[in-house]
Parts: C-alpha cells; sequence; structure tokens
C-alpha cells in the first residue's frame, strides 16, 4: 500500500491495472505468431504468392535504392577523358571481332548438331533462349544478387543464370519485376559438373567465400589443377556446356577416401552487371540431347 | 502513429530504414562490408520505444517487420524482422524510464544486448531452418547497429523533441 500511495506513475496506483504483463503477454502472442509464420513459410510454399506479392511492392525500393550506384556510374562515364573511351573502345572492337569468330564456329557446331538431332529425330530445342538482366541489388547471407526480370518476362524459379565468362548460379524466387538468384557460390547451392578433359563427373558445391569444392570426389579419379569444370546438364536445372569454374588445388590424402579438389568461379561474380537468364526449356533440351547423344556415341 | 502527432516523421525514419536495407554495396570487392551492414530498423524501433513510447507498438513494429523479410527474397522466413523489431519495443518500452536517465552509451549498451539477441536467434533459426553454416560474421550486425546507435540518436532526439507532440512522450518530463 505504501508503495502504491508513492509512486509517480498512475497505473501503478492499482495493482489490477499495471500493464506491464499485458505487453509480456502481447509479446508472447506475437512470438507465437512469428513461430507458425515463420514455420509455415520455412516447410511450405502456402505463403508464396504472399511473398511475391510483397517484393513486388518492395521492388521500387530496390530500384531507387540502386539508382545512386547507376547516377554515380552514369556520370563516371559521362566525364571519362576521350582517350580514355578510345581506348576502351578499340578493347571492345578486339572483344566484338574474337566473339564474331567464336559466333561462326557456334553457328557451324549449331548446325552441325541439329543434323545429328535430325538423324536420331530428337525433338528438343537446341537454341539457347535467354534473356538479359541487370543486377539491381546484392546480398552476402545468403549469397544472393537481385535482377531486374520476374513474372512479367516469364523468368521462373529454376532457371539458370550465367553471366559472359560462365554459370553465376539460379533463380530461387521471383516477384513480378524481379527476381533473386542464389550464386553458385552459396553453401546450399551445388551444381552437377563435369571436367572439360575427360568428362568426369562431379557435384560443385558453394564455399560460401567465393569458390567451389567437388564434393566426394575419389582419390583415384583423375583431376588435377588447371582441369576447367563445365555443367554436365545432369539434374535439368543447368543448360549443359557453360563454363562452372577452374580447378585450383587438389589436395589427396592417402587416409581420406575422397580428395579436397577446389576451384576458382568462372563467372565474374563480384563484377557482373549484365546477366542472362536461360529459360528451363534450353536446359531441359540440353539434357534430353546430352541423354539421346550418350548411349549411342562410340 | 497518428500523422498529425509527429507520427509521419516515425512511419518516415522507418521507410527510409527500408530503403537503406534495400541498398546493396557495389560489386568488386566490397561485398564484406556487407557483414557490417547496420540493422537501421532495429535501432529505429528502439530509439522510437524509447523516445515515443505512445506511438510505439509491438503490432506495428511486427507489422514493419514483413516488408524487411519480403525485401531479402527466402533468406529470411516471413516473421523473423517482425518478431525483432517487436522485441525491441517491448525492452524499450519496458524500460523507457529508467533508460531515458541513462548516458547515451549506456543505451547503447542495453541496444547492443538487445540487437545481439535478435541476430542470435535470427542466425540461429537460419542455421536450423535452411541448413546455412554458422559464422559470427552472422552477429557482426549487432557490433555494427550499436556503435551506429547514439550517432543515430543524436540526429533523431532533435527532431523527435520538434515534430512529435511532447504530451504523447512520457519522457519529456525527463529532458526527452
Amino acid at each position: 500500500m505504501y508503495r502504491n500511495a508513492t509512486s509517480a506513475s498512475p497505473g501503478a496506483a492499482n495493482p489490477l491495472f499495471d500493464q506491464s504483463t499485458g505487453a509480456g503477454f502481447k509479446l508472447l502472442g506475437w512470438l507465437l505468431a512469428s513461430s507458425i509464420l515463420i514455420a509455415v513459410d520455412a516447410r511450405t510454399e502456402l505463403l508464396a504468392p504472399v511473398r511475391s506479392a510483397l517484393g513486388s511492392v518492395a521492388a521500387p525500393i530496390q530500384f531507387a535504392a540502386r539508382s545512386p550506384y547507376r547516377l554515380w556510374s552514369w556520370l563516371a562515364e559521362s566525364t571519362a577523358a576521350r582517350q580514355s573511351l578510345a581506348q576502351r573502345n578499340a578493347a571492345l572492337e578486339r572483344e566484338l571481332l574474337i566473339a564474331r569468330g567464336n559466333v561462326t564456329r557456334y553457328q557451324a557446331l549449331r548446325m552441325e548438331n541439329a543434323r545429328l538431332r535430325q538423324l536420331m529425330d530428337s525433338t528438343g530445342r537446341v537454341e539457347d533462349d535467354v534473356l538479359v538482366a541487370d543486377l539491381i541489388a546484392t546480398y552476402t547471407s545468403p549469397q544472393q544478387v537481385v535482377v531486374d526480370k520476374g513474372q512479367l518476362h516469364e523468368v521462373a524459379v529454376g532457371n539458370a543464370v550465367i553471366d559472359s565468362a560462365g554459370l553465376f548460379g539460379q533463380v530461387v524466387e521471383t516477384t513480378a519485376f524481379t527476381s533473386h538468384v542464389l550464386l553458385i557460390t552459396d553453401p546450399t547451392h551445388a551444381v552437377p559438373v563435369r571436367v572439360l578433359r575427360n568428362d568426369v563427373r562431379a557435384i560443385a558445391v558453394g564455399t560460401g567465400t567465393g569458390r567451389l569444392r567437388l564434393k566426394d570426389v575419389a582419390v583415384t579419379l583423375d583431376i588435377v589443377e588447371g582441369d576447367e569444370l563445365v555443367s554436365s546438364g545432369l539434374g535439368g536445372h543447368f543448360p549443359t556446356g557453360y563454363p562452372v569454374g577452374v580447378v585450383d588445388r587438389v589436395s589427396r590424402d592417402p587416409t581420406e577416401p575422397f580428395a579436397d579438389i577446389m576451384a576458382t568461379p568462372s563467372a565474374q561474380l563480384e563484377r557482373s552487371e549484365q546477366l542472362l537468364v536461360v529459360f528451363a526449356g534450353a536446359a531441359d533440351a540440353g539434357v534430353a540431347a546430352a541423354e539421346a547423344l550418350e548411349p549411342r556415341l562410340p | 502513429m497518428n500523422p498529425r502527432q509527429g507520427g509521419w516523421l516515425i512511419a518516415a525514419t522507418l521507410l527510409l530504414a527500408l530503403a537503406l536495407n534495400a541498398f546493396s554495396l557495389p560489386l568488386g570487392g566490397w561485398q564484406w562490408l556487407a557483414w557490417l551492414c547496420p540493422s537501421l530498423g532495429l535501432a529505429l524501433f528502439f530509439f522510437w520505444g524509447v523516445a515515443a513510447p505512445g506511438r510505439t507498438g509491438m503490432f506495428s513494429a511486427w507489422c514493419f517487420g514483413l516488408p524487411f523479410d519480403a525485401l531479402h527474397g527466402g533468406t529470411y522466413p516471413f516473421g523473423i524482422h517482425g518478431i525483432g523489431f517487436a522485441f525491441a519495443v517491448f525492452v524499450a518500452v519496458k524500460l523507457g524510464e529508467r533508460l531515458r536517465l541513462y548516458h547515451a552509451g549506456q543505451r547503447a549498451l542495453v541496444f547492443f544486448g538487445v540487437a545481439l539477441v535478435v541476430h542470435g536467434c535470427s542466425a540461429a533459426l537460419r542455421v536450423a531452418l535452411f541448413d546455412r553454416p554458422f559464422g559470427w560474421p552472422m552477429l557482426a550486425p549487432a557490433l555494427a547497429t550499436a556503435a551506429l546507435y547514439p550517432l543515430l540518436e543524436a540526429v533523431l532526439r532533435p527532431l523527435s523533441r520538434r515534430f512529435v507532440d511532447a504530451d504523447q512522450l512520457s519522457g519529456a518530463r525527463h529532458g526527452w
């Protein structure tokens, strides 16, 4: 009674109206609501439409957040010296020349491939159906980037994403205007690969530190430093034959059943601003073509 | 949040925090800095919980957490930011009278405790749900946010005094 009489707070005059217990119960209520929501969201796909809708609403914020960086790039380009622009132009022309040469070779290969597939009565598509997408946001945990193409551009979960140098990642979530791409170096990401030199197959798992580790590779398998890894197309998520990485460390311990093999990704994960989304049909076609070809090859 | 009584300022700061949350570092060697990106939403809810307890409720905090979850894609399950914000408001309102008497550094220290609990629980949940490997950098944002908190308070306190209705501020009598 003495305590109540001397209390400065009107709420404390009568213990019946003490609000502190209410706040605790409210917090407990929100904790319960959050637990249910987290469980439903993490274990089911029920909230995917809600997430997609909220993500679409949040997309303008992501575009706006990227605008200072784009403005800076634009300013840097606008104020660049004439000489540096001329040098860059010359370098691009050289690259274009090389790329044209590659395209010519690719066209010849594509025609040859089409002829072979015609001989085998295979009906899958060969052309990679791709869409250019600009990067608008990056996240580190997990290693994700957000690109400016979404459901309105027919991007879907599972689509592979590449850059000019190799495999970049895969789409894990889409909104109307944007898509989240999980990088191949994220620890939760795995991609089936084969060694270009001898067709040895393996699974490349992200390490979370910008590199790849070949999982469960027997110590006796012929993989050496410098070997190029390309996507094998197995699993159906990724198109066949895209560069994935280069083996940069092979460590074999005779007492262990598996070798410790690390690789550096081919894609410029920390630099590429423009990416290509490869549509699922193209990946399926790659696998279908590979599966169709494999038994008949000598 | 009644806009006529300064609720617009609280809403504006929270929207700014949401936009800054979406801001990503330029590519090329800067990505490690992302570990030090402060959780401005958490800091703001704690600040407004202390400065304007009549305006900052656990309901609005929880609801405002949803767009933060959505911004991060599937990285954070729905409700994870909301419960963190609600916890920050709970602590701020519960200890508000005492916190307002503290030195700014002491308040930052209390906030560090709150941020550590929130980020620790968030990291544990992501490890458990998504099989993510645990790393101490997951807790680095708590330290970065606590380090930034006194600056945030120095900027927002004069604004809250000017624009947020003093009648709603239970801390006004302590000079807040």
